[in-house]
């Protein structure tokens, strides 16, 4: 049932992301809905969740996408392990500060690795992509970042009152059995 | 955590794996069938919070714009006028280049085929700008066909195909190259996108004058797209002499973000 619930969220996720919020871009950038709530799934300690967005979401994203290298599935997955890398040290993510800057590095790293990825892809596949480091892309990933962390602190709290509600349910569902 | 469980141990492995399998398979296209089928299905889909979205911010900006309409009333008018003059030259000119073709036995008119489509939505990628649309190699489209706006105005040129959809590449986008010419002075570039902002038109002769407020369009040299669609308007000439070509920065003749019904030319 819990699967089924994401595999209808990231569908819907992806579908908004491509369709929908491309109206609202600030100098091209919009947030990233997958990537940010595979960072509040990781925040809230469930990775199995956070993988199978990052998976599902990934899918989706680079059927969507004109890059044919799955450049997003994998950026994403870098993301799942960093985070979980990072949850291995002192640092503690119940902190609403520690989330808004800890999201916005990841963020950066999101974009970075969207990048890298598609300028090393490009000379796999042989493709001019005319990337290059301009002011331009300087602050469209800026925009981004701040456009993600925005979005980081209306959907974090959602899906922490979710998982709430879906782990009551599965307790009582087993007291029940 | 939840990763040290040995199930957990299992459904990373077979994640992995899935996704190495994935990777591999969308690499080389071998998953096109599927994607394609999947793109069909959820095109409807997409369409319309497509247009919900353009809704959105139609109203949004019609609130935020209330003010500003007094004064883009006046240019607005203003830019009528003008156009009025143009076309009154137009008009004679269209005159004298009929009569001279005709002098000369070269009439040959324009007949562009075109197949409207709607743009579904646009690259999740950031870095690049292409558009989905909801016609597909099923109604004729074929990768590398021009795609305009109902004026004529160049949007871009077709990067793939699937069976009911298709994906656009925009003028704007930085993977596009395309032979310009100044409309005024007949000076030939390559005109790339610049970051969905603008348009750089590169390799322009030395010798040749280029001046803001030119209009450029497409040279037809290549044979790509038909001669004489337009591209934008010359915003910005940099030129030095150590520099063996000239460089203008182009404003594109209209607004990404408002693009909804577009035209793919199937044969000219």
């Amino acid at each position: 049932m819990k699967r089924f619930i994401a595999l209808i969220g990231v569908f819907i996720a992806a579908i908004l992301q491509v369709s929908f919020l491309p109206h609202f871009s600030t100098r091209g950038f919009l947030p990233s809905i997958i990537m940010v709530v595979v960072f509040c799934w990781c925040l809230l300690g469930d990775y199995q969740e956070a993988f199978f967005w990052a998976i599902g979401g990934g899918v989706l994203l680079d059927i969507f996408s004109s890059v044919k290298l799955s450049v997003f599935m994998i950026s994403l997955l870098v993301i799942v392990l960093s985070l979980y890398l990072i949850s291995n040290t002192a640092i503690s993510f119940n902190k609403y500060y520690t989330r808004t800057w800890l999201c916005g590095l990841i963020a950066i790293l999101y974009y970075g690795l969207i990048y890298f990825f598609s300028w090393l892809f490009s000379f796999i596949s042989f493709a001019e992509t005319g990337i290059g480091l301009s002011t331009t892309v300087f602050w469209s990933i800026l925009l981004g970042t701040v456009a993600n962390v925005l979005l980081m602190l209306i959907i974090y709290p959602l899906i922490a009152k979710y998982q709430k509600i879906i782990n009551g349910f599965a307790t009582s569902l087993a007291s029940k059995l | 955590m939840k990763f040290k469980s040995i199930n957990s141990s299992l459904f990373l492995l077979v994640s992995v794996i899935l996704v190495v399998i994935f990777v591999v398979l969308n690499s080389t296209g071998l998953l096109s069938p599927l994607t394609s089928y999947l793109k069909a299905g959820l095109a409807p889909v997409q369409s319309y919070f497509y247009g919900w979205g353009e809704r959105v911010t139609t109203y949004s900006h019609l609130l935020v714009s209330i003010r500003q309409l007094d004064q883009e009333n006046k240019a607005l008018e203003e830019k009528v006028r003008n156009l009025y003059v143009s076309k009154s030259q137009v008009k004679s000119l269209t005159r004298e280049n009929k009569m001279l073709r005709e002098q000369l036995s070269l009439v040959r008119e324009r007949k562009e085929e075109m197949t409207p489509a709607f743009i579904i939505s646009r690259d999740p990628n950031n870095l690049f700008f292409s558009l989905g649309i909801d016609k597909g190699s099923s109604d004729g489209i074929v990768q590398d066909m021009p795609v305009v706006l109902s004026d004529g105005v160049l949007i871009g040129q077709v990067l793939a195909t699937e069976d009911k959809t298709a994906s656009i590449l925009p003028v704007v986008d930085s993977r596009s190259k395309i032979n310009a010419e100044v409309v005024n002075s007949g000076a030939t570039g390559i005109i790339t996108g610049e970051h969905n902002l603008a348009l750089v038109m590169d390799m322009i002769p030395q010798n040749k004058e280029v001046k803001p407020g030119d209009l450029v369009a497409t040279s037809g040299i290549g044979q790509l797209f038909p001669r004489g669609l337009l591209l934008g308007e010359v915003e910005e000439v940099s030129n030095s002499d150590n520099a063996l070509f000239q460089k203008a920065k182009i404003k594109p003749l209209f607004n990404f973000q408002d693009l909804r019904l577009i035209f793919v030319i199937t044969s000219w």
